[in-house]
């Protein structure tokens, strides 16, 4: 029940019309986006019928395409077809660097922190790919609803850290979609599946993708989500079992050695089809066309499937087991089991798991659509179309968020698994006599020693006053917000100078080269970007008309002074105004604010009072009554 | 931020009834969790973020026995450096030095059986300190005076059980 959404019938506006949200699986290998329907949730499809869309962009010099249609430039044109870039993004030069060697794409690194991949449409950084993806999938859901996205909820792995999680956030901002909430995957699994509803229970979900295998080992108790360990392997998934079976398909018809590139892509091809129709059948035929033009057919049957598939199995299931090790946990303290990714449709696999964690998992739902389909639950109640629900998702922070101290260690000042959102200040103090700046480097991860940690920002505190070494008082503060994005802030305290910098990950991009991309890109090139930011503080604008009417309403007698309800409701009416007039997003945008200055004092109070009256144990809907 | 205590509602006191502090907890989530305003601006998001990281920070507080201890001690006014005081109490830090020697041993002889043997007789001694905690602290308005060591060893063994923890699953990867 929210603050100024004090929820009787009828204290909205409209109460019949539904919000429009979204879901979205934002995968490596490919995305979903799906809604929540007449109270069910599903993924949509595209003209074509088709759920999922691969997660490449193809960037020629006269134009970019998303999907299946970039999907079929990856071996004519591979420098410009860019796949699998959620494994770069919010990855500084230094880590895509590493990973360059496995990527066909032309990478640029050195005069910015934010690597570039050389494409025939410009430079393009990872957080401009995924946009174009979300752009699509926005596209799709808009397309199908009729109206345009109120929000979103997308999911992102539960190992991402702060860099990644605000990469993704500056994607999503780029595509033009306003996220509610970051969501972990393993969590939108277990969403998907009711398992929130549950009082306590330890959940493991197995993610067995194309390309990658996820382990996450998640706790709920009292309504927090925990995520105890993550693990897995980023170079494991279906892909690798195709291969296996394209090689073995390949030794039957005695064609080992050379063979040119499009007949492999054949091949590989049938072996994916057989992999498929072996999840149903006992034994399927195949055929494999030779370089003489001659064919070779035969059978695959599940056994020798089985022991095709028996190696790569083992290697998730040692995982499973490190990530066991890793939470402190025997299988038999796992309660629930959730199976996702295409790869867990084989039966082999599902056995496998079944074995390991001695219980049937959950595969009710499609597995590569079961994350979206979480997200789209969890979006549908953050829009405000299930006012009932108790649902609330609390996370942790993955990863330890601290500061270098002397000698190159950590001082840990959040330590992972806090509940977000927190904030956490520690004081620090100045190492020389006449000290008058202070570097501060935030780091992120387990390790004491600062290179052993993902490094995150760094900035320079300056015009503190000289004094003794040790006698500055610097209060550095962290604050992780729902989404577990990180900004820190440090203050001098002893002569009450104050300084203040708040940082984002050097990762990320700053508001201006987002900024400069919106008006670059593509899909804003199409759209008037002066009609979208009108139209986005439109939305804006109603939101909070419809939020402070409510609030008058209900609350304006208890909480107001006849001339402080007097400025709310001037400046109320001076939106009201702006807003209908309709057409100068700076008049309407400086409008809102002066609302939102004008009701500060009564936000507050209202919020107090909603924190009283959870305490007396009412809950809002029988006190509203009593009134 | 506002007193723990007060933020919950809960009387003053070392011994916090749990089940009462999980519910409070739950119910000040739902109503001031940011999810509950994505739809209502920046202003009330922003807001219910800084509210909801008191109450969890709150919660952190009252839930955890040594940071709820320290809590109290803060509100009568007794200084405390968490990281330089340490326990006054000779005896103490002897059983302290035996107790840190037995684990070292145990984790260098890469020895299960003696780490969770130690384990065992840790979460003992680790009760015991409690109780004198929970003693010491009978008056909260008043804590006796060797209230500060106690919550000290109590410290002590919270983080011995932790490195203990660590160092089980460290053994058990291999």
């Amino acid at each position: 029940m929210a603050l100024l959404q004090i929820t009787e019938p009828g204290a909205e506006s409209a109460p019949h019309q539904r919000h429009l949200a979204a879901g979205i699986d934002l995968g490596t290998t490919h995305s979903l986006v799906a809604t929540v329907r007449s109270g069910e949730a599903d993924t949509l499809p595209d003209e074509q019928g088709r759920h999922i869309l691969p997660s490449v962009v193809h960037y020629a010099a006269d134009g970019v395409s998303v999907g299946y249609a970039a999907a079929e430039h990856a071996a004519d044109d591979p420098h410009n077809t860019i796949a699998s870039v959620k494994r770069l993004i919010g990855r500084g030069a230094a880590d895509v660097a590493r990973l360059s060697g496995e990527l066909p794409f032309r990478l640029k690194t050195g005069e910015s922190s934010v690597p570039r991949i050389e494409t025939a449409a410009g430079d393009k950084t990872a957080v401009e790919v995924s946009a174009d993806i979300l752009h699509t999938l926005r596209q799709r859901a808009e397309a199908t609803l009729g109206d345009e996205l109120e929000g979103v909820v997308i999911t992102v792995p539960a190992y991402f850290d702060d860099a990644q999680r605000q990469a993704t956030r500056d994607a999503a901002q780029l595509a033009g979609l306003n996220v509610f909430r970051l969501i972990s995957e393993p969590t939108a699994a277990a969403v998907a599946y009711g398992l929130d509803q549950g009082e306590e229970s330890t959940i493991a979900v197995y993610d067995l993708g194309g390309g990658t295998f996820d382990i996450s080992i998640l706790q709920l108790r009292r309504g927090v989500f925990e995520v105890l360990a993550t693990g897995g392997d980023s170079a494991l998934g279906g892909d690798d079992i195709d291969r296996t079976i394209a090689d073995w398909l390949l030794n039957q018809a005695g064609m080992g050695g050379e063979n040119d590139p499009q007949r492999l892509r054949r091949v590989l091809l049938a072996a994916r089809q057989a992999k498929e129709a072996l999840t149903d059948a006992a034994s399927t035929p195949v055929e494999v066309v030779r370089a003489d033009g001659s064919t070779w057919s035969g059978a695959l049957d599940r056994e020798t499937l089985v022991g095709l598939a028996r190696p790569l199995l083992d290697r998730t299931m040692k995982a499973c087991q490190q990530v066991l090790a890793d939470a402190g946990l025997e299988t038999d303290a796992i309660d629930e089991v959730v199976l996702v990714g295409g790869s867990t449709r084989m039966p082999a696999v599902r056995e496998a798991v079944e074995g390991f964690f001695g219980r049937v998992p959950h595969a009710g739902i499609d597995p590569d659509r079961v994350v979206a389909i979480g997200a789209a639950q969890q979006a549908d109640i953050l829009a405000g179309n299930k006012p009932d629900t108790e649902l609330l998702l609390l996370d942790v922070i993955p990863l330890s968020l601290g500061l270098e101290t002397m000698g190159g260690l950590v001082e840990f000042i959040v330590p992972r698994n806090t509940t977000i959102p927190v904030s956490r200040a520690q004081e620090f103090t100045t190492f020389k006599d006449g000290q008058t700046a202070m570097s501060l480097h935030v780091v992120q991860g387990e390790r004491d020693v600062v290179d052993a940690n993902r490094s995150l920002a760094q900035f320079t505190l300056s015009g503190i006053p000289p004094m003794v070494a040790g006698a500055a008082r610097i209060r550095v503060t962290f604050q992780v917000d729902a989404d577990g994005l990180l900004n820190v802030t440090a203050r001098e305290q002893t002569q009450g100078v104050e300084a203040h910098i708040e940082v984002k990950p050097s990762y990320g991009l700053t508001d201006s080269e987002i900024e400069q991309m919106l008006r670059d890109s593509a899909s804003s090139a199409r759209e008037d970007m002066e009609a979208r930011r009108l139209r986005e503080e439109q939305v804006e604008a109603d939101r909070v008309l419809e939020a402070i009417d409510a609030a008058l309403q209900t609350d304006g007698d208890r909480y107001l002074e006849p001339e402080e309800r007097q400025s709310i409701e001037q400046a109320r009416d001076t939106l009201r105004a702006e807003r209908e007039k309709g057409d100068d997003p700076d008049a309407i945008e400086a409008a809102r604010k002066r609302v939102e200055q004008a009701s500060e004092a009564f936000v507050a109070r209202r919020m107090n009072d909603s924190i009283r009256r959870a305490l007396a144990g009412h809950n809002v809907s029988e006190y509203d009554a009593g009134n | 931020m506002n007193d723990p205590f007060e933020q919950f509602d809960l009387p003053v006191a070392f011994e916090v009834d749990r089940q009462q502090l999980d519910e409070r907890f739950r119910r000040l989530q739902a109503e001031l969790h940011p999810d509950r305003f994505v739809r209502q601006g920046d202003q009330a998001r922003r807001m219910a973020a800084a509210v909801a990281a008191d109450v969890n920070e709150a919660y952190a507080i009252l839930g955890d026995d040594y940071r709820r201890a320290l809590h109290l001690l803060e509100r009568t006014g007794v200084a405390f450096d968490p990281e330089r005081d340490t326990s006054q109490n000779i005896e103490f830090i002897e059983a302290q030095i035996e107790w840190r020697e037995r684990m070292e041993e145990a984790a260098a002889a890469r020895d299960g059986g003696a780490l969770e043997a130690a384990g065992e007789e840790l979460e003992q001694a680790r009760a015991e300190a409690r109780a004198k905690v929970a003693d010491a602290l009978k008056d909260p308005a008043a804590p006796a005076p060797e209230a500060k060591d106690r919550v000290l060893e109590l410290r002590f063994f919270d983080r011995l059980l932790d490195e203990l923890k660590r160092t089980r699953q460290n053994l058990a990867r291999g």
